[in-house]
């Protein structure tokens, strides 16, 4: 029966109104009145409401998609507006899942929003997953997005997942039914180390516009159960270049997660790789090592080590124009390339606490220092950063 | 930011480059390196066995140097199954994968250099790259080429 005998017989369950918006839709033989009852009764899950969640939520929302599920607890900051299109200038500082829902509101009010303010983690995962049909992973970080990959396999949902780096973008479907699981590809996260996250390597604003439409394509073809669906492929998009390319991911039988009965899998928290402030565990509070043997300090624990009477040496290890742009009061800039050559500069008597934009350029100078017979580097666990956030506002970030 | 044109193509399998990218992840934060064997043909470097290899660097965080012995191993290999040595892949955990200034000073001239980056969600990241001559015809510069993923199908060889 064509869309029109459809409307015309009144078997839809669209109303008047719906017919008018989902116009382009319902012509489109894949979709028609079936497909946008199908969008309209499904459920979807957005892990992150940041550079990917953006775009997905907004077309998933246009597209008529019944119900989001929105997962984020972080606040708009001014460097989110390069590429988080859901935000603009009037929302700095507000929870984003507010503004968010706000805006997607706008875009369709026949949307049913659920907002999940809280951090995904271990003892949430799978109740919120299974409380959807579908997953958009658009997380920051890798202890969430093994965990979305955990929580997805176990629930039995895919989990339709984007990343982006610099100019490189990644799509694919984890999870599904008889497809492989990302821990078919990286059983494990890599280990701790120099990992650098998007807040530290940076991205094309644009990026994750495209790789987050893209999730948002796959989504509803997901849900229309139309077209070929990206499981079991990765596909790979350059922008500088303007190439896509594709890799085949096959099911891998040893795969820690996918290859067990879903009752048997656990799911438990991987350590942070990185020191990104809105990703991993916040900051230790005491000194205990890292598993990289790097001494961490909080901000906090910082300034009164600055306040005392045997003020430490502090060192700063980003680069001159991030320096130039904003630095701790008092401190030495050496690059971090250029510590290997400059590092007899330093007095070796002396407390030395190290900082960078975010930890983790500063962890890499605390072992570089430790190596070579300093006693006392420390590293101020999320940089500048979190010294903004936590110690001095008047830092700029960025 | 120089865009030229890429200047070859180096064709991987999924399987390899899948091969590259796990081994780039469990070596991180050291550097991973190792061979690419396969054939040449005119503009396309067609990769047909990846060899990880030991990096016998001093500072592996910051460098890397093939280990002699799986230099030596590989090119037998090669011989042996009639391929040649194309390349060689090496990954910059903490970088993006662009040539450094010691990748473009050791580089040999007619060889693929695949540098893989680690991001910290996602994927590595492939790019490749081969000595070329400059503009001036003097100078050799590092161009990029381009990376193809090529899947035979099954029954094909």
């Amino acid at each position: 029966m064509s869309t029109l005998d459809e409307i015309a017989a009144g078997s839809s369950t669209l109303s008047a109104a719906e017919l008018r918006r989902y116009a382009r839709h319902l012509v489109i033989p894949e979709v028609g009145v079936e497909g946008q009852e199908r969008l309209r009764a499904a459920r979807v899950l957005l892990v992150g409401a940041g550079g990917l969640g953006s775009p997905a939520s907004l077309y998933l929302a246009a597209a008529g998609v019944g119900t989001l599920g929105l997962v984020e607890f972080d606040r708009v900051d001014e460097s989110n507006l390069q590429r988080q299109v859901l935000y603009g200038d009037a929302d700095l500082g507000r929870p984003k899942i507010e503004a968010a829902v706000e805006r997607l509101r706008g875009v369709n009010p026949n949307v049913r929003f659920e907002p999940h303010p809280v951090r995904l983690d271990a003892g949430n995962a799978l109740e919120l997953v299974e409380g959807y049909d579908l997953v958009v992973d658009g997380s920051d970080n890798f202890p969430t997005r093994y965990l979305v990959n955990d929580a997805c396999v176990k629930a039995g949902r895919p989990d339709v997942w984007g990343a982006v780096f610099r100019f490189e973008g990644q799509v694919s479907i984890f999870g599904a039914p008889g497809g492989p699981c990302y821990r078919c590809l990286f059983p494990e996260p890599p280990p701790p180390g120099l990992v650098p996250s998007c807040a530290e390597g940076g991205v094309l604003g644009v990026l994750p516009g495209i790789v987050g439409a893209l999730q948002a394509n796959e989504a509803v073809k997901w849900i229309l159960g139309a077209g070929d669906s990206l499981v079991g492929r990765l596909v790979l998009f350059d922008a500088l270049a303007f190439r896509f390319r594709e890799l085949q991911l096959p099911r891998s039988p040893e795969c820690p997660v996918c290859s067990r009965e879903p009752a048997e899998i656990s799911l438990r928290e991987t350590a942070a790789v990185c020191a990104d402030p809105s990703g991993g565990p916040a900051p230790r509070p005491g000194p205990p090592p890292d598993p990289s043997g790097v001494v961490q300090l909080a901000p906090r624990q910082v300034a009164e080590r600055l306040g005392s009477n045997a003020p430490p040496l502090l060192l700063d290890v980003r680069n001159p124009n991030e320096h130039a742009y904003c630095r701790i009061e008092g401190s030495t800039l050496v690059p971090l390339h250029e510590l290997p050559v400059r590092f007899e500069e330093l007095d070796r008597e002396r407390e030395i606490v190290v900082y960078c934009h975010t930890g983790v350029r500063s962890a890499e100078a605390c072992r570089f220092l430790a190596a070579r017979g300093f006693p006392l580097t420390l590293n101020l666990a999320g940089g500048i950063e979190a010294w903004s956030l936590e110690v001095d506002p008047s830092v700029p970030r960025y | 930011m120089e865009l030229a044109r890429p200047v070859a193509t180096l064709e991987l399998s999924s399987e390899a480059e899948r091969v590259v990218w796990r081994h780039a992840r469990s070596a991180s934060p050291e550097e991973a390196c190792g061979l690419l064997l396969g054939r040449l043909a005119s503009g396309r470097v067609r990769v047909l066995t990846v060899r990880p290899a030991r990096n016998v660097a001093a500072d592996r965080r910051r460098g890397y140097v093939v280990d002699p012995a799986d230099l030596a191993a590989g090119l037998f290999a090669a011989r042996r199954r009639g391929l040649e040595l194309v390349g060689f892949y090496h990954s910059h955990p903490e970088g993006v994968a662009l040539p450094s200034a010691r990748d473009e000073a050791e580089a040999w001239p007619g060889v693929s250099y695949l540098l893989v980056s680690v991001p910290a969600v996602g994927s590595p990241v492939l790019r490749s790259y081969r000595r070329c001559r400059g503009a001036t015809m003097r100078e050799e510069t590092m161009r990029e080429e381009r990376v193809a993923t090529v899947d035979e199908r099954p029954g094909r060889e």
